[in-house]
């Protein structure tokens, strides 16, 4: 979450360009990817314990990307907040050209567009372990300790 | 003359079911040729000692792990055709289940815990949402844990924690439950209460119980008791003795001898 947060904030100061979008795009989504993947391992019980109980692979995919829209929605929101009070604050103390509202950066659509930029590079970074964990062997997940009898 | 009175047809038929697990180079055979019919109504125990594969059978006959071999009928459908989402709905549909330290989930409450069939079954309305907790509410205090509703599973103890996931097993009235040693924490009224709500649902619902267990008590309230050793099912060694004293004799004789030898 304060990865996601750091990198949205970074995109707010940058203004979005297009040379920093990417990579920090990336970012996010190997962060995310890296994040849902230990989580779904730390939950290995969990899951098979839904699994066995009904849930459907599809339903459990459904909510670990949930999970990850929550996450990055608490992370990205304050870090977007953050990165333009930041630019803006800077620009006006070295007594440069309004960079933000020249790139559309203090309006609410452009927000929103970095924002969804974010949540989308999130949501796809998780995807492929959330698939994963709803993949893994039931009865296998089941024989997992609590982690209060793991040795 | 009277009409012939149909057979109820069996909820779950096991036929020459064969389960075996690779270690490397060898291979250890859980399940051998198993046979198993269980009716509405019944109530099965099956025992032996830890390791021969009573839980593998209960994994197998609720569809969370594939057998190798052989044929098995859930409520009539044949489950090899079946694809995975196909599986998990028969399983949500038909089966409840009791697993081994009971596998509840840590960040909810004992009622929510109860629940959690109802809410993946289907997409509660708010109406439903408040009968589906008053019916866990009610199946909790007919396991003794009324007032431990809002309590999450780490503040339960095994005992607790145990008659929750049976609870949570029994919710969606299921037509069959499968249940992993689900008295082995219980005793005293904790196990009369669940034995009582058992014969209850198998009276009333007509639910079948398939029960793994060592408990002499529930093994006394079984219809049918039966053994697994190695993998391979029969009826129990107790039992034979008291139906065919002879077995006995010559088992033992047999076992002596070889003691001997």
């Amino acid at each position: 979450m304060l990865a996601i947060g750091a990198a949205a904030c970074m995109l707010a100061i940058c203004g979005g360009e297009l040379r920093v979008l990417v990579p920090l795009l990336s970012l996010v989504a190997c962060v995310s990817a890296a994040a849902t993947a230990l989580r779904t391992l730390a939950r290995r019980r969990e899951l098979a314990t839904l699994r066995a109980l009904g849930m459907s692979r599809l339903s459990l995919v459904r909510m670990l990307e949930l999970e990850v829209l929550w996450i990055t929605c608490a992370g990205a929101l304050p870090g977007l907040g953050t990165g333009v009070a930041a630019a803006w604050r800077t620009q006006r103390s070295i007594g440069l050209p309004p960079l933000l509202a020249e790139q559309g950066m203090t309006t609410l659509s452009g927000l929103g567009a970095l924002l969804a930029l974010v949540i989308i590079a999130a949501l796809l970074g998780a995807l492929v372990p959330a698939i994963r964990a709803a993949r893994h062997d039931v009865a296998a997940g089941l024989t997992v300790l609590p982690p209060h009898q793991e040795a | 003359m009277g009409k012939a009175i149909a057979a109820p047809s069996p909820l779950l038929q096991l036929d020459c079911i064969h389960k075996h697990y690779r270690h490397g180079e060898s291979g250890v055979h859980a399940l051998c040729d198993i046979h198993l019919q269980i009716d509405p109504g019944d109530m099965v125990a099956v025992c032996g000692p830890s390791g021969h594969g009573k839980t593998t059978l209960l994994n197998v006959a609720g569809l969370l792990e594939p057998a190798n071999a052989g044929s098995l009928v859930i409520d009539g459908v044949e489950t090899a055709g079946l694809d995975e989402s196909g599986r998990t709905a028969l399983r949500l549909r038909t089966i409840g289940a009791v697993f081994q330290c009971f596998k509840l989930i840590p960040v909810m409450t004992a009622r929510d815990n109860v629940m959690l069939p109802l809410l993946l079954r289907q997409r509660l309305t708010r109406p439903q949402h408040s009968d589906a907790q008053a019916l866990a509410a009610e199946l909790l205090a007919r396991v003794g844990l009324a007032s431990h509703l809002h309590y999450r599973p780490a503040r339960l103890d095994h005992g607790q924690s145990q008659r929750v996931a049976i609870a949570r097993a029994l919710i969606t009235q299921p037509r069959l439950v499968l249940a992993d040693e689900p008295t082995s924490r219980l005793d005293g009224s904790a196990l009369r209460m669940v034995l009582e709500l058992f014969t209850a649902c198998q009276r009333e619902q007509g639910t079948a119980f398939v029960i793994t267990t060592r408990d002499q008590r529930q093994l006394v309230r079984a219809s049918r008791t039966l053994q697994l050793n190695d993998g391979r099912l029969g009826p129990r060694q107790a039992d034979l003795a008291r139906h065919f004293p002879r077995h006995a004799v010559v088992h033992g004789a047999v076992h002596a001898a070889r003691v001997e030898a």
